[in-house]
Formats: C-alpha cells, structure tokens, sequence
C-alpha cells in the first residue's frame, strides 16, 4: 500500500502545485487589469440587451436583414457612377465631425497573412495589408452612405477636358513618408507602371492591372499620361469609357514614389513591409509573421486631422471558429477584408448574440459562384445539355441554404442592380420560375412561401432538351470542385438537384491547386467555380465571359484556348464598353445577359453572395462600401468612447 | 495520425514464447476471452455494433444521407441547422442534411476505410518485414533503410501529399493510409520475423530443402499472424482518426461524402455554438468507436501475443 | 559503443538521401503548379486572377521550375549541403529565417505538451500499477485508451467552444514569445498544449503503468520489500526510479512525434509555428519551404531517436549495441 511520508507528500504537492499555476497563468487569473475592465463594460451590457425578446429573434432577425439590403448593402448603383463621368471641379467637402475624436486603437482580423510578394502587387490578400501605407489619384469616399461618390486623394480636383482625356490637380502639400513631396511625376510614374510589364523599372510585374478582376489596361496604356506641371497630371484613355473614372478610384489602384522604386532599392527587392515608402494615413511598424501586421499613424501625414486613431494592428487568424470567437470575446474589433470563412448562418447567429456590441454589415453582391462547363467533352459541348442544367439547377434553394434567403438568385449580372434585372423580372424566365403549394407562379419575394417548389414547366422542359439531345434517360456525370470558398457544399446541392432530371453526378473534389491543374489539363465535365468582384461595372463583371480563365477552361483549357460565343458576344461587349448613354448600355448589357443565359450556356450563375462585415460599435464613422476593394486605407475610422478602442 | 502510434512504439523486443498450450476450442478460447477480459469484450461488443450498423446502415437511417433539406412533416423543406427532434433524430447539418443518416451511413465509411487501410497497410508491412528478414544481407539493409526514411518522414504531411496528388476520394484515402502504415508494421513484424527465423522448424524445413517462398508463406507468415491481427486492429482506430484529420483539412474524402471525419469538418466545425449537435455527435461516434477497438485490441493482444502482455 | 555511434550517424545519410529524394519527387508529382498558385492567387479569399501564359512561363523560370527535375534536385542538394535553404517562392524570402522564427514556437509547444503529458501521466501510471485490478486501475485503462481515442483537432475544437461560452474567454490571439512575455505566451500555448498533448498523457499513462508492473516483478523490489522497507520508500526510492528509464524514453520518442504532428492544433489556436508553415506551404506549393522543414524535421527525429537510444543503453547496462 502507498502511504505517504514527508518525501513524496512533497513530490505530490509540488506537481500539483506546478500543473496548478500552469492553469492559472494559462486561464488568465493573472490577466491584466485592462482586460478586466472590458470584460467587466461586456458583462455589464448583456442584461438589457438580451431579456427583450429572446424567443423571437432568428425569424425576424433575418427577414429583417432582407429590408435592410436596399439601404444596408446598397448594390450597385454606384455603377451609376460609372456613366456619370462629368466634371467634378470640387472634391466633395470632408464632412465636418465636431463629435470625431481622436486616439485609439484598432485590433482588426485578417483572414490570412499576406502573400509578401513584391509589395507592388496588388492582389486581394495584399492590399488589405498595403493599402493603409499608400493613396490613390482618387478614392470612393468612405465617409459616406452614398456609395457613387468619388472624392480626391491625392487629387485634389479632376476634370474631363473631353471625350477621351482627364486632368489631375495634385494636392501640393502631399508627401512621401521620407518626407519627398508627391509630385506629377510620380503620378505618371505609377499610372504607367501599373498596366504596364517592363516600363519604368517595374520589369515582370504588373500592378493594378488584372488583380481581382481589375482591367485597368482595357482603357489605357503606358505613355498616355503626362506631366503638366509638379501638380497637374493629363491622363488620356484609349477610348470614351464610362468606368475609367470608378475603376482609378479602386484601392488596388496606389501611387507610388517614383525615386524609391527606381532608386537603390528596386521594387523587386523590397518585401518587407518595414520598408513601404508609401504617402499614406499609416506607417507600418512591423510585420510578424503568420501574427500580425503593425501600423501607427503617420505623424506627417498632409491631410489635415487625418488619421483620427493613433495605430492599429491587424492579427492573423486563419481558423473560422477561431475568428468568431475572437469577435465573442472582443479580441478583435472588425475585419480588414471580406472574411470567406465565416458563413452566413453563423454569422447571423453572431449579429444576434453581439447585438450592440457588434454591427454587422453585408458586404454584397460580391461574389459570383457558379457551374462552368467544358464544351469539348460530351455531354456538355451539345448545348442543350448544358441549357438543362441551367433549367433544372434550383437556384432559390441554395441561396436558401446557404445563405438563409440573405444572397440573390445568380443571373449573369448581378439582380437588383442598375444594369442588372429585378429578381421579380427573374422569375418570369425560365430556369427562375417557381410555384407555390397550389401550383400558383410565385411573382413576389420567395420568402416563407409555403410549398415552395420549382415551377414544373422548367423541369419539363430541361427533360425535353436533354431527349432532344439524346440522352431522355440522363446520365452520369462527374462534377468538379476546389476545395476552397464552400465549392464542394456547392456542388452537393447542385448535384442533388440534377438528380431529378436523371442526371447522377459524383463529385469530385480536389485540393485547391491540384484542382488549377486538372481545369488547365481540361480533365472536368463541369466544375463549380466563383470569384469575388471589385466593381459591378459591365466591364468587369462581363469580363468573366470574354477572355478569361474560365472561357479557356470552358474550351478545353489548354493555353490560348478560348471559348466562341455563338452571336458576337465580344463586339457587344466593345460597343458597351464605350457607350456613355446609360440606357443604351443597360440595353446592351441585358441583350448580352440573354446570350449568356441562353444560347449560350457555357458558365451558369449559380447565386450573388454577400459576406458579413462585422464592426464594433465603439468604432465610428464606418460606411459599408459597395465592395472590399474600396475604402480600406482606415484614415477615417474613429473610436468613441476612445479607450474601448485599444 | 499524429495519434496512432500503432504496435510498433509498445511492442519492445523480447524472446517469443513458443508456448505450448492446452487445446480449446473456439467457443471456450472465446469464453475465457470473456471471462478474462470484460474490457475487451466491452469493445468486441461495441466493434460488432458498429459492423451490424455498417451493414444494416440503408435499414436503420431515416433519411438519404445526401438528400439536401428534405421535406418535413408539414411538407416545407427543412432548415438548416435545425435542432434534433422526433423527424430528425440528431437535428440537420449546415446543408439541411439529416445527421442522424449520415452518422449511420458514416460508420459504413468510418469502417470501410479503418479496416482496409489497416489491413491493406499491415498486410504490405509483413510481407516487407518477413521478405526482407528472410533475404536478409544487403535487401535487409536497404528495406530498413527506406523504412526508417519513411517513419522520418512527417506521416499527415506524407498522406496529406499523396491526397493532393491522388485527389479526393474514399479509394485515395484508403491507398493514402495504407502507405502510412506500412513502415511501422514492417518494423515490429521484422523483429518478430528475426526470431522466427531462427526456430528449429523453419530451419529443419530450410534443411530439407523448402523454397524461400514455401519458408515465407508456409512457416514465417502463419507464425507473425497474431502481431498481424493486433496490428490490423490497432492500427483501425488510428486510421478513423487519421481520415477524420485529412477531411478537416480538406484533403481527405469528398465533402459531401458523409463520413464521421468529414461530418466533422468545415461549416460543422465553425458552427459549433449554433449547432452543436453536428460537430458533437460525429465526434462522439469516433471516439467510441476508435476507443472500443483499442480496448479489443488491447485484450487480442494480451491473449495473442503473451509477450507483450501488461504494457496495456 | 563509439563504433556503434559512428555506424548509425553513417546510415543516416542513406536515410536522409532517401527522405529529400521522396519529399523532392512527391512534390513534383503532386497536382498544381506554383507559379499558377501565384498568378491565380485563389486561396481563402476567393479572388482569383488573371495571368497570361507569357507571365507563367516567365514565372517559371525565374522559380527555376522549368528546369529537368533531376537538375533541379542537384542543385537543391547541393545548396543544402552548404546549409543554404533557398528562398521561399510564395513570400520570397529567405528559407531559413522563417525556419529560426518558426522552429522555436513549435518546439515550445511540443515541450510544454510533453510536460503537461508527463505531470498528469505518471502519477495516474504509479496509481494504477500500485492498485492494479481495481477500480482505480481500471478507470486510468479506460481513461487512457479513451485518450489515445479523442481526435485532438475535436478536442482543440470544443476546448474553444466551452472556453468562450462558460467563461467568455479564448487564448490571446496575438503570438509573443517567451522571452517578451512570458505570461502572454504561457496563455496562449496552454490550451494548443493540453490538446496536442492529450493523446501523450494517456499513452505515457500506459507506458508507466507497465514499467512499474515490471519493476515490481523484479527481484530487487522483491528483496526490498522482504527487508521490510516501507511500502513508499519500495514504490518512489527504488521501483519509481527504475520505472522511469522507459517512461523518459518513450516521451523522447512521443516528442519527436509531436515535433511533426502539431499542424492542425497550430492552425485551430493560432500558434505561428512550423507546422502551420507547412501546411500553408504545401497549399502554395513553396516547394523549397515544405523541402526545407521536412528535411529539418527528418533531421531532428533521427537524431532525437540516436540520442535517446544511446541514453537508454548508457542508463541499461543490460543493453549493450553493437
């Protein structure tokens, strides 16, 4: 029998001594004061929050969330925008804030580390990290619920002096962090070496060009931009477009100083972070690795009273769970970026718990998810085929199941927005049509419809086509996904619904760069296949259908593959291109969404998603912008009270 | 797989006892098992439920495991996410799936892939343990070489490259595993098969002229089988745990395919405080599961292989 | 005992030879290009981007992947042997930087899992085997097999759950390292620990259990205990002691394991250290990144299982290498 004497009564007693102070120190007993206090404001609001109607909520919380879009989410009419490329003379007035306060700072979540290629790349996961250290020429004004509205950056004023041609007067106090002033050259320096692989030193890399589906070479060219003087730049477009204008004032497009790139140290060389020589409202401090970017507040920064917080800092955390309870926990105040990770379920299950703590914005339509075919393998390169599908997939039910009815139905531009059709419109056309329980065409909102089902005649009609095409009995089929942004959940339903026109699909997933190359070798019936998009422009959005990754997967996928739209896809897509008037360009823009949608049939929409945004309260002044490709330098953010900020 | 440790780490060299023991019959060796091993039997039980569910799965589910939201009893379309209740017995999944059937149908796939990658696995690590003990010299050499080359070598990252390069599929998973554990067993099969070896029948059959195949086949195999066995039954559980550990991050079967790793995975894995019931229930399912077959391991071990009883 | 030293550290050049030409051709096998991973960019982010096949091919060869494998493999060895790493393709920096930030963050956590394992473990394995057959006993076999049972990304999963909703507390998100704060570290790395280290716990549990079974068959505790010493003194002075040989082994080698296995627990908690690096890698396809610490891993296994096994024969005059 064990009996404890002095000796192992000590061993005893120091182990769980030891494993003890571990826990403590592990579970945060020993936590800092600080911490304590905002534990202590979060407990403290819980109770007059929650009591109220607690069993209510997830019904009304979403249908809720539904009214709100038109003001919430604010498609596209900034598109609008777009076609308004007429003077503006004056910047719009920085809005006068007597409440603004100033100090704090922000804990941001960032869904990933960036990629710390050359800084001047402007991918998606690296301008949520470079775009706080650099301007634009022009910005969409993130001061403001008015998603059209486009100020001056480091412009100070801009004027079109014709069809094709623009002028930039440059703010003069303007400087670079090392204190260099920000001149025309520098301007011209940047517009050409964004579109442009080998001028000016910027060999092999393309910037703003075609990142994130950003054609900023579609309107312009190197060498036609000049200098008229230190502070005026003249900037020529290779044609009339509606959408030079917007697409200049997306975050992707920075200016860059000149005498840094071509100085010593060479744009391909500088990769830390530490080294930006940027104009911008922040200087980055540091960049720990897989942890965290570092910013403080450029102390010389030459727009007046900007930026309103002292730093901030934007942790990486990469595991979905993880970053909800980062937010549950306060750990973090709001996203840098759109977040793919969280759902939207979750995500509305969040908005509800952290009522007060937390706003949630709806990022949306921003993104695009869909079944791309390939046309030179049966049964896909007969059309038909390919319009069945279109007719039998049941796009409600995944915007329902994926996204609890907060996503719109995919047609090829996205619904409810200017140049895009009303989801009522939708759901007369084929392939949209649904009943309710009495077999009654539903016309109206889709919501709690009961029996909701997809409208017979559609189901019919994809079983004629595919008879029509030999195949009355269906088929089987494999159906492929990347293993990113929910593709495979995608695929499960869509394979589902194929089932009841007798098409059996296995899916076949693959680890998301495996999933590159069998696309490229061609090695895929149909895949399930997106992207997020920076501009509801025609222009960018179209972009997709004209010359792209998916129309050469679309004919086979070998290099220079391209696939033939039946009836003059591409000239429509020029002449829309160019089109000033806006209804003449709606009127085009619809013409080409019924070749997509019809003889066409080579890529299907599937759903427009939106993606939740979430923000403290305690930090103001932040305006839902119409994507994440705008308003993400954070000059403007303020905190209030400002030491909830921290 | 970080987990499956396997045989090979417990099972420390020693002399084989080449016991002679009175004869019993099966139904006695399995009432002594029994009576001498409640644990064991606890996990034989708990392993043949898990066949009788695995096989009788399109009988006992309630639901097509893959149907997306299928309809209530009021004739609307399940949520998603939606609690467990009478119609569905374990609630919905982020896709509106019933999680009941797919737990059902997951223990189908749970068992398809734990067993043949164990057995697949450990039936290609004997025959290199034997061959190479057998041939001995330079192919000995080389074998253990590229065997300690592979337990070097990061197990998850080997089947997490395979996978990838493979692609997604329940086959893939089960060549990814197999592969996996084939150093281990060879490894510990080797040392059994050095003391074979040396026994008197195998050199008596070498002396009167037996084939290197006949010796492999005839005496060395049937002599390793018991450390087979446990092997196989030990290495089960691991490989459940292994699939589930590949599904989480995403190389593993495909997403829709409704394994417990899988089920575990992704949305259900974030939407833990929404829907607990999806990530909790799966999860249970394989701890019971892999816990069972480690108990029954344990005893076949024992009552096997006396010489490496009381490590368990 | 020195021939023997010499005769393993020379067969680990076969074995290393071995690793870096499966890890150097599997990943050429692998599916997926890395310069279309770095044109395309469609990761978690969804934004996936246009390139051109002039920009891959240049990509190509500026990445060197355009070059014959075999030539590829020559000089990636040949930089090795002069300790040179390369440079990541995805971030373009130096290899082994991140290496010397990355490497003490996971040894740290495998460390402090294999504490926590060891302080739970042992004295549940002494108990057991001072009490075997009862229901002590019994509960630790159970409680152990059922450790070696619980998926330890499930169990990192529902530690987060029940943390923020019991307590309305998750680990700091933000990395510092030990010698900043060590407070803060501590916090963060306790729970990724815990449950990296669960499955450890239970195992070394058995291992103990077992060895003090042993022990206690061997002849000295039987002339110890005739002597009339103390039950205490028997079980800590002498069967303990002697316990302890295999049980410090066993969690030298269970180390090893876990140098290699806390990926998906870096990735749920947050920890910035090498497996998640690995992992990230192998979905951008940074080939000399994942060549890189595969090799270091190998590397540290072999020489961590040399060490331990000249430990044991050096502590085992019973074993004797030849």
């Amino acid at each position: 029998m064990l009996r404890l004497n002095s000796r192992n009564v000590r061993y005893v007693v120091l182990g769980s001594m030891l494993f003890t102070l571990l826990f403590l120190i592990a579970c945060g007993s020993a936590a800092p004061a600080e911490q304590v206090v905002v534990e202590k404001e979060v407990i403290k609001e819980v109770p007059k929050e929650v009591v109220v109607e607690k069993e209510v909520v997830k019904e009304v919380e979403i249908t809720k969330i539904v009214e709100v879009r038109p003001e919430g989410m604010k498609p596209a009419q900034m598109v609008a925008a777009t076609v308004a490329p007429e003077a503006k003379p004056e910047p719009t007035a920085v809005p006068v804030m007597a409440e603004t306060k100033r100090g704090g700072f922000i804990t941001f979540m960032d869904y990933n580390a960036p990629t710390q290629k050359a800084i001047w790349e402007w991918a998606g996961s690296q301008l949520k990290n470079t775009s706080p250290v650099f301007n634009g020429l022009l910005e969409f004004n993130p001061e403001t619920d008015d998603p059209l509205d486009i100020r001056g950056d480091l412009a100070e004023s801009w004027e079109q002096t014709g069809p094709t041609t623009y002028v930039f007067y440059l703010r003069k106090n303007a400087a670079w962090h090392d204190g260099k002033p920000v001149t025309a050259e520098d301007i011209v320096f940047s517009m050409d070496g964004g579109v442009c692989a080998d001028c000016n030193g910027l060999d092999g890399i393309q910037g703003a060009t075609r990142s994130g589906a950003i054609f900023t070479d579609n309107y312009y060219e190197a060498g036609m931009s000049r200098a008229i003087d230190q502070h005026t730049v003249e900037v020529e477009t290779l044609f009339p477009a509606p959408a030079f204008i917007p697409t200049l004032s997306l975050d992707v497009f920075k200016m860059l100083p000149k005498h840094t790139v071509l100085g010593e140290r060479k744009a391909q060389t500088i990769k830390t972070p530490e080294d930006f020589n940027g104009s911008g409202p922040f200087l980055h401090k540091k960049y720990t690795k897989d942890v965290q970017n570092e910013y403080e507040a450029n102390p010389n920064y030459w727009k007046e009273g900007y930026p309103r917080i002292d730093g901030m800092r934007h942790v990486i955390i990469i595991d979905s769970a993880s970053q909800m309870a980062a937010f549950q926990t306060g750990q973090v105040l709001m996203v840098n970026w759109i977040v793919h990770q969280i759902g939207v379920h979750d995500a509305l299950r969040l908005q509800e718990e952290l009522k007060g703590k937390v706003d949630f914005h709806w990022a949306g339509p921003i993104l695009a998810h869909g079944v791309g075919f390939n046309t030179t393998k049966a049964p896909f390169d007969d059309v038909r085929v390919r319009q069945a599908v279109n007719l039998a997939i049941d796009r409600w039910e995944v915007v329902d199941t994926l996204s609890a009815g907060v996503w719109w139905m995919g047609s090829p531009f996205p619904p409810d927005t200017v140049f895009g059709r009303k989801t009522e419109e939708l759901l007369s056309l084929p392939g949209y049509r649904y009943v309710d329980g009495s077999g009654t065409p539903v016309t109206g909102s889709l919501k709690g419809i009961e029996g909701l089902q997809k409208d017979p005649r559609d189901l019919d009609q994809a079983r004629q086509l595919l008879a029509e095409a030999g195949l009355p009995d269906g088929f089987e089929v494999t159906l492929s996904a990347r293993n990113a942004v929910g593709y495979p959940d995608e695929a499960a339903i869509v394979a589902e619904q194929l089932k009841k026109i007798g098409i059996q699909a296995t899916i076949k997933t693959y680890e998301s760069a495996a999933g590159y190359k069998a696309y490229d070798a061609g090695e895929f019936q149909f895949m399930v296949q997106g992207r997020s998009l920076s501009l509801m422009d025609p222009d960018v959005v179209y972009a997709q259908w004209v010359n792209s990754t998916m129309t050469r997967w679309g004919a086979g996928g070998a290099p220079g593959a391209n696939f033939q739209h039946p009836s003059g896809f591409e000239d429509l897509y020029k002449q829309q291109s160019q089109e000033l008037d806006l209804e003449k360009r709606k009127a085009i823009v619809r013409q080409m969404e019924d070749i997509l949608m019809n003889e066409d049939a080579q890529y299907i929409n599937l759903f427009w998603g939106a993606r939740a945004f979430p923000v403290a309260t305690q930090v103001k002044n932040f305006h839902l912008h119409p994507s994440h490709y705008m308003g993400t330098k954070w000059e403007h953010l303020w905190c209030d009270p400002v030491d909830a900020c921290r | 797989m970080s987990q499956d440790r396997g045989i090979g780490a417990i099972a420390l060299p020693g002399p084989p006892e080449g016991g002679l023991r009175p004869k019993r019959t099966a139904v006695q060796n399995l009432m002594n098992f029994f009576r001498t091993k409640p644990l064991g039997t606890f996990g034989a039980f708990v392993a043949v439920i898990l066949v009788f569910v695995a096989v009788f799965a399109n009988v006992l589910d309630t639901h097509d495991p893959y149907q997306i939201r299928p309809e209530t009893s009021t004739g609307n379309k399940v949520d998603v996410f939606a609690s467990p209740d009478p119609q569905f017995w374990l609630g919905t999944d982020h896709l509106g799936r019933d999680v009941y059937s797919r737990l059902v149908h997951g223990a189908r796939i749970s068992l398809y892939v734990g067993l043949m990658s164990s057995f697949i696995g450990c039936t290609i690590g004997m025959m290199v343990g034997v061959a190479s003990v057998h041939f001995g010299g330079i192919t000995d050499l080389s074998v253990q070489r590229v065997i300690d080359g592979m337990m070097a070598f990061p197990s998850l990252i080997l089947a997490i490259a395979i996978m990838a390069a493979l692609g997604s599929s329940l086959n893939n998973v089960v060549i990814a595993l197999s592969i996996i554990y084939i150093p281990s067993t060879a490894r510990i099969l080797r040392s059994q098969a050095l003391a074979i070896k040396e026994t008197d029948y195998v050199l008596a059959a070498r002396s009167v002229g037996a084939g290197d195949w006949r010796i492999i086949i005839r005496h060395m195999i049937p002599n390793c089988f018991a450390l087979f066995i446990v092997s196989v039954t030990i290495h089960l559980g691991g490989a459940i745990i292994a699939e589930a550990s590949l599904s989480f991050l995403g190389v593993g079967t495909p997403p829709n395919v409704p394994s417990w790793g899988g089920m575990l995975t992704g949305a259900s894995a974030s939407s833990i405080k929404l829907a607990p019931w999806v990530a909790i229930f799966p999860g249970l399912a394989i701890v019971v599961v892999v816990f069972a077959w480690n108990l029954l391991g344990d005893a076949l071990r024992d009552v096997l292989d006396p010489r490496l009883r009381g490590t368990g | 005992m020195q021939a023997y030293v010499a005769k393993r550290t020379l067969l680990f050049i076969p074995t290393l030879l071995l690793v870096t030409i499966v890890i150097f051709v599997l990943l050429r096998i692998v599916p997926g290009d890395p310069a279309v991973m770095l044109l395309a960019g469609g990761e978690a982010g969804g934004e996936e981007n246009e390139y051109s096949q002039e920009q891959l091919a240049e990509l190509r060869a500026k990445l060197g992947t355009d070059k014959p494998i075999v030539i590829q493999y020559a000089i990636w060895v040949g930089n090795m042997a002069r300790l040179d790493f390369g440079t990541s393709f995805f971030y373009e920096t130096p290899v082994a930087a991140d290496l010397k930030q990355k490497f003490p963050v996971t040894l740290e956590l495998a460390i402090l899992a294999t504490i926590l394992a060891i302080i739970v473990a042992v004295p549940m394995g002494v108990v057991s085997a001072i009490r075997q057959d009862t229901i002590a006993d019994y509960a630790t076999r159970v409680i152990t097999i059922a450790g070696v049972a619980i998926p330890n990304f499930w169990l990192a999963i529902l530690m987060i759950f029940f943390l923020v909703l019991i307590f309305g507390w998750m680990p700091p998100i933000v990395y510092v390292s030990l010698w900043e704060d060590p407070t803060s570290n501590l916090k963060q790395l306790f729970f990724p620990a815990l449950a990296l280290g669960f499955s450890n716990m239970a195992f070394i549990a058995r291992i103990t259990r077992s060895a003090m079974l042993e022990v206690f068959r061997e002849d000295y505790i039987r002339t110890a205990r005739s002597k009339g010493l103390r039950e205490a003194v028997v079980v800590f002075r002498h069967a303990l002691k002697n316990a302890m040989l295999p049980v410090v082994t066993i969690s030298g080698y269970e180390f090893g394991r876990l140098m290699a296995g806390t990926i998906i627990i870096e990735v749920i908690f947050m920890v910035p250290g090498m497996g998640r690096l690995l992992v990230t890698s192998i979905f951008h396809r940074d080939f000399p990144m994942i060549q890189a610490v595969i090799v270091l891993i190998t590397v540290l296994v072999l020489v961590l299982n040399l060490v331990l096994d000249l430990f044991y024969a050096w502590l085992n005059p019973r074993i004797r290498y030849t």
